[in-house]
């Protein structure tokens, strides 16, 4: 007992403080769980393979990690307020820890899977298709990106956190500059969360080529539809050079290869592989956002997207240029001038399709009817924060001037502007445009306008400065600043922007809880005011499981709006009722991930006997799926009539 | 975006754009930087100007004004001419940009002839100090850079163990150190004074700390620095 006590008097306070709330957390939620008897509803939610519920999940698991790491983007701030200010524990180290989780966290476990999740919700709807191709992969995605998170998040509590920023560059992630197991967290866990995200993009790429409704051509998806495609297209390839840069990055911790040191091996070679994976992960995250904004300024405005087939061929030309962008994240490195230049033409040209897209949103918004509902609110605010970002990016490009910005707080207010500008307010959009879709209750729209203008204020004040700050010569990644500098009062601003920022987060919590507990269910497909175009809006809110009861026919890209041009109430859906088979739930892709967690713990902490235990697990489950004969259930045609009939007409 | 304007103007005004070491160069490779950076931030200011005055002008023009709920509007596709003119003129734009970007590029990483006699100082960062050794006198120094003012320099950076970045705002941009790698960086100090230099890539926990102060003097002083740091290494 006594050395347990010392134990715990040896830990800083801020470690014991999570260590409380964890338990507390554990123990509420178990108490709650049980009192309601709701552990059932648990399971059916844990095992599901509906694609709904695996989306809302990742949406759910994703926002918690976002409240995580958004919690440390205060820490920073408060550390950074004041020059040479001494915040509770955040100094050296531990503010390098602060900055290398709410990094990695944001990008690997908020900014992609949020996409994602929001994507598996709406792309079998708007193509007109009962579930993905592969249900049970799409669980195991889910289970593995949840088993990955757990381990990175997990790590500040048991052995330190990664601490060599979220691009962990070699030599300064190496066993040699930074022991114990804090930089073996992060190739270990990103691995296991970056095997699901291949998978789901896999999933994707099936499903959007094989499952389209009859009549869907290509050429006739819809804007979101086409940007996951392409996306998970970029995924496929980018996360597979991740994969290879965390192998090798492991493998060194592990068991001392020597490829990424200084001595015989090239640390060139991590951040050559990081941002070949790097830059494309930057439009991974953009694009779905695109597409979003696409549906949601198109609906908004009453209005056909301008320029579809430009739209679409701007998404292809940005996913491919932004595979050979990557190497101006490294112009000071010391490459030679002729590589900077040819980087820096390809990071240039980017901004054409780029530019291509704002215009024709624009564009897609003249002579329509706008109305200013949450979601377009928020595609309004990306409109004006994401051209910002991006003309800040093309002024990076400029080689020789970024030989100033590069690794300054310009960069910070750059990558933040894009990065919150497109994935964040486009997360935002979808969510409250797709909510009535998903729970069949709209949020409420004055909370919505409050969250808005909080967050987007907040975020201007908080970012803007940076840009200043980063002129004025603050490198990023610093953990204190001199007095006398004249850095003091913007990082002030900046930080109280952040709090601003905090307050609009804990709106949209609050308008959550409140619509959930007290709101009306909508009874309609459309509950957007009849402004509707596409599949996703032709059926009952919240859909069935198998979503569509009868084959939608789609004889053209906005089958719903052409249907209330024709002062039609829905589109026509054709062929007999019959039964609908359905994949059966699965307990098995949780096991799996929880193998994987067990498995990554044996790595991190080189306790051999635990990760052959965990790997073990992983192929038992494997064997167990290989001779598994679940075929799935039918539901009965009777059924679907009754429902088809009794909701929505 | 007025609020932004507002904001830029009185950024400018409560710390003084001088305070804003990178817009007030006093070296060499720091103009030309500031030169692109302002180009730059013209052409980015009239694609800014453009977007939001559309932006604007459409919110007020098309906004669902009431009675207008159940009314269809005129659906187009697209316009070619309008599509093409923003490809058009996005690329031109890019243009007058890389031009001037690739010229400074090569420029700045031209080699020095020996006929200007390059000052040249050998770099070395390390957790957590840079040290700065003269070959032509035969000196080091720590955390103490001191330039001869308008003489031409070339650092030779390297490191002994992770990557560093060497960063002095108001002279020039950054070059990274790395360790078993040797990068050049040139400049020229235009003007006396003192400096902050810093380390601009994460290296560990003092990171934050890894600064060091940059004096540019002139000939007579500088030399007689150079002499008190040789009796010092005698003495030493
Ligand atoms: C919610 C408000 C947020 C605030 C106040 C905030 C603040 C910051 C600050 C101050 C830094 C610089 C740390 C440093 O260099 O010392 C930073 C870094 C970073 N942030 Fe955020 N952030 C926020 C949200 C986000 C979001 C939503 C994302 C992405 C989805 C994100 C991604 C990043 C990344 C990738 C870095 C770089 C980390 C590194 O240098 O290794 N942040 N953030
Ligand atoms: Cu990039
Ligand atoms: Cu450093």
């Amino acid at each position: 007992m006594d050395s347990i006590l010392q134990y715990f008097r040896t830990l800083p306070s801020d470690i014991i403080l999570a260590d409380i709330s964890l338990v507390i957390i554990t123990i509420a939620s178990t108490f709650l769980l049980t009192k309601y008897k709701k552990w059932n509803w648990l399971w059916s939610w844990i095992t599901s393979t509906d694609h709904k519920k695996i989306g809302i999940m990742y949406l759910f698991v994703s926002f918690l990690f976002f409240l995580r790491a958004g919690l440390e983007a205060l820490l920073i701030r408060m550390q950074l307020a004041f020059p040479e200010n001494e915040f509770w524990v955040f100094q050296g180290e531990r503010f390098n820890q602060l900055t290398s989780t709410h990094g990695t966290v944001m990008i690997f476990l908020v900014a992609t899977p949020l996409l994602i999740g929001l994507m598996n919700v709406i792309v079998p709807l708007q193509i007109g298709a009962r579930d993905v191709a592969f249900p049970f992969m799409n669980s195991l995605s889910l289970w593995l990106f949840i088993s990955g998170g757990i381990l990175i998040n997990v790590s500040f509590i048991a052995g330190g956190s990664p601490n060599a920023g979220w691009t962990t560059y070699a030599p300064l992630s190496l066993k040699e500059f930074t022991p114990g197991p804090s930089n073996t967290y992060y190739p270990i866990g990103l691995q296991v969360a970056g095997l699901g995200t291949i998978m789901g993009a896999i999933n994707f790429i099936v499903t959007i080529i094989k499952m389209r409704a009859p009549g869907m051509k290509f050429m006739r998806m819809p804007l979101s539809t086409w940007s996951m495609l392409i996306t998970s297209v970029l995924i496929v390839y980018a996360f597979s050079a991740l994969a290879v840069a965390l192998l090798l990055l492991t493998f060194e911790r592990l068991f001392g290869t020597v490829i990424l040191s200084s001595s015989a091996g090239n640390p060139l070679i991590w951040q050559h592989l990081f941002w070949i994976f790097g830059h494309p992960e930057v439009y991974i995250i953009a694009l779905p956002a695109f597409g979003i904004f696409s549906d949601v300024i198109s609906t908004f405005s009453k209005k056909k997207l301008f320029g579809y087939t430009s739209m679409v061929f701007a998404i292809i030309l940005i996913g491919f240029l932004g595979f050979m962008v990557w190497v101006h994240h490294m112009f000071t490195v010391g490459l030679n001038a002729n590589i900077n230049v040819f980087f820096a033409l390809t990071t240039m040209l980017i901004a054409i399709p780029t530019g291509i897209k704002i215009f024709n949103w624009l564009f897609t918004m003249r002579g329509g009817s706008i109305r200013f509902d949450t979601p377009m609110l928020y595609a309004l605010g990306f409109i004006v924060t994401f051209v910002m970002g991006g003309v800040t990016g093309v002024m990076l490009g400029s080689v020789p001037a970024d030989y100033q910005y590069h690794d300054s707080y310009f960069v910070v207010a750059h990558l933040h502007y894009v990065i919150i500008g497109a994935t964040i307010f486009g997360v935002l959009s979808g969510v409250y445009y797709w909510w009535p879709k998903m729970f069949g209750k709209m949020l409420n729209e004055k909370l919505g306008k409050w969250n808005f203008w909080t967050f987007v204020i907040g975020f201007h004040f908080t970012f803007f400065p940076m840009h200043i700050m980063g002129l004025m010569g603050m490198p990023r990644r610093v953990f204190t600043y001199p007095e006398g500098e004249g850095l003091g009062w913007l990082n002030f601003v900046s930080t109280c922007g952040a709090f601003l920022m905090g307050i609009g987060v804990f709106i949209f919590m609050l308008n959550i809880y409140i619509t959930t507990r007290y709101g009306k269910s909508v009874q309609l497909n459309d509950p957007w005011m009849k402004r509707g175009r596409t599949l996703e809006w032709t059926i009952p809110s919240p859909p069935p499981p198998y979503n569509f009861a009868r084959t939608p026919i789609v004889t053209s890209g906005e089958p719903l709006w052409n249907a209330y041009e024709n002062r039609k109430e829905n589109i026509e859906f054709e062929g007999e009722y019959e039964d609908i088979h359905m994949p059966s739930s699965s307990s098995l892709p949780f096991f799996m991930g929880m193998a994987f967690l067990i498995a990554s713990f044996g790595f991190v902490f080189q306790i051999w006997w635990l990760a052959t235990l965990g790997m073990l697990g992983v192929f038992m489950t494997m064997a167990i799926r290989s001779f598994q004969n679940k075929n799935g259930y039918s539901i009965p045609k009777k059924n679907v009539i009754y429902h088809d009939k009794g909701v929505g007409y | 975006m007025k609020r932004v304007l507002t904001f830029i103007v009185t950024a400018c005004i409560l710390s003084g754009c001088s305070s804003i070491a990178v817009l007030n160069p006093k070296g060499t490779a720091g103009e030309k930087q500031l030169d692109l950076l302002l180009l730059s931030l013209l052409l980015m200011g009239i694609v800014l100007a453009v977007v939001f005055t559309l932006f604007v002008r459409f919110l007020i023009k098309y906004r669902e004004k009431p009675g207008e709920e159940n009314e269809f509007p005129i659906q187009t596709a697209g316009n070619k001419k309008l599509e093409i003119s923003w490809i058009v003129v996005p690329f031109i734009i890019i243009i007058v940009l890389a031009i001037p970007t690739f010229a400074t590029t090569y420029e700045l990483d031209e080699p020095y002839t020996n006929d200007k006699k390059p000052l040249i100082i050998e770099v070395t960062g390390e957790q957590f100090q840079w040290s700065f050794y003269y070959p032509e006198y035969g000196i080091t120094s720590t955390d103490e850079l001191r330039l001869p003012v308008n003489r031409p320099i070339s650092f030779k950076l390297t490191s002994n163990d992770v990557i560093h970045s060497f960063w002095i705002p108001q002279l020039g941009g950054k070059r990274d150190a790395l360790p078993g790698k040797e990068n050049t960086l040139r400049l020229k100090a235009l003007e006396t004074g003192t400096y902050d230099g810093k380390c601009a890539e994460l290296c560990g926990a003092e990171h934050a700390l890894m600064t060091f102060d940059t004096i540019v003097e002139n000939k007579t002083n500088f030399s007689k620095w150079i002499e008190n740091m040789k009796d010092g290494e005698k003495d030493g």
